[in-house]
């Protein structure tokens, strides 16, 4: 089954969630005479070490996401080494040198 | 700009007749090395802070807490307490689901989104730099 529906919902959610931002803005703005983000600074000066915990996850988030170390590429039946494509960034593995007999 | 960059995503992932990504195993990286992303969110992040500060700075807004001075609607403090708590609903929501796949041998949400930036890594990357500008010029904040 092709992931094509479900990597459009995890776009959505997403970029969705900062037109939420948006429309949120929009409403404080003509509500409460002032954009959602002067609010939650407001929030984050009352609360600072909520507001350092919950950036801290959304840098755990995007660390986990996207920051990968290259893995070591597959090695094939005859030892040939595999990039299998999955792997774009792996590293070959190293020679092992010759042991001294 | 994200209307427009979800319309694009949309129309890309539902009119494909092919999968955007391996279906084994989604790539790792896209486009962009690793760091190319981490280094954006860093940016991104700092630089909401300085254009807060700048802004806060220029315009004399008060600093005061949340409850104090300009910030007493009492409808908006609990409105931005709630959406706090959503946010952080969410989150928790999410990572269950993400422990739940990998307990049962189905894709997590990482590997949706190992796809999605392997797919386009350009919006991932605009999406990354949105969220940590946001949070940097959110959270990122002094006192008086």
């Amino acid at each position: 089954m092709y992931p094509n529906l479900q990597v459009w919902l995890v776009a959505l959610v997403g970029l969705g969630l900062m037109l939420g931002l948006v429309v949120a803005d929009l409403f404080f703005i003509r509500t409460y005479l002032q954009p959602i983000g002067r609010w939650v600074e407001a929030w984050a000066r009352r609360f600072p070490v909520l507001a350092f915990l919950l950036a801290a996850v959304l840098g755990l988030l995007i660390g986990h996401f996207y920051w990968s170390t290259p893995p070591p590429c597959p090695i094939g039946p005859q030892g040939q080494v595999l990039q299998a494509g999955t792997d774009r960034d792996c590293v070959p593995p190293r020679a092992t040198p010759p042991t001294d007999t | 700009m994200f209307v427009a960059l979800l319309a694009i995503a949309g129309w890309y992932l539902l009119q494909s007749h092919h999968p955007v990504c391996n279906t084994n195993f989604p790539a790792r990286r896209g486009d962009y090395p690793s760091y190319v992303f981490v280094f954006a969110a860093i940016a991104a992040f700092a630089l909401g802070s300085l254009t807060s500060s700048v802004g806060i700075r220029r315009d004399g807004r008060s600093q005061k807490e949340l409850g104090d001075g300009p910030w007493t609607n009492r409808t908006a403090v609990v409105a931005v307490n709630l959406g706090v708590a959503g946010f952080l609903f969410l989150v928790t929501i999410l990572m269950l689901v993400e422990a739940w796949t990998l307990g049962h041998g189905v894709w997590p949400i990482t590997y949706y989104v190992r796809c999605a930036n392997d797919a386009g890594a350009f919006i991932t990357l605009v999406g990354v730099a949105s969220y940590a500008f946001v949070i940097g010029r959110w959270m990122w904040v002094f006192k008086e």
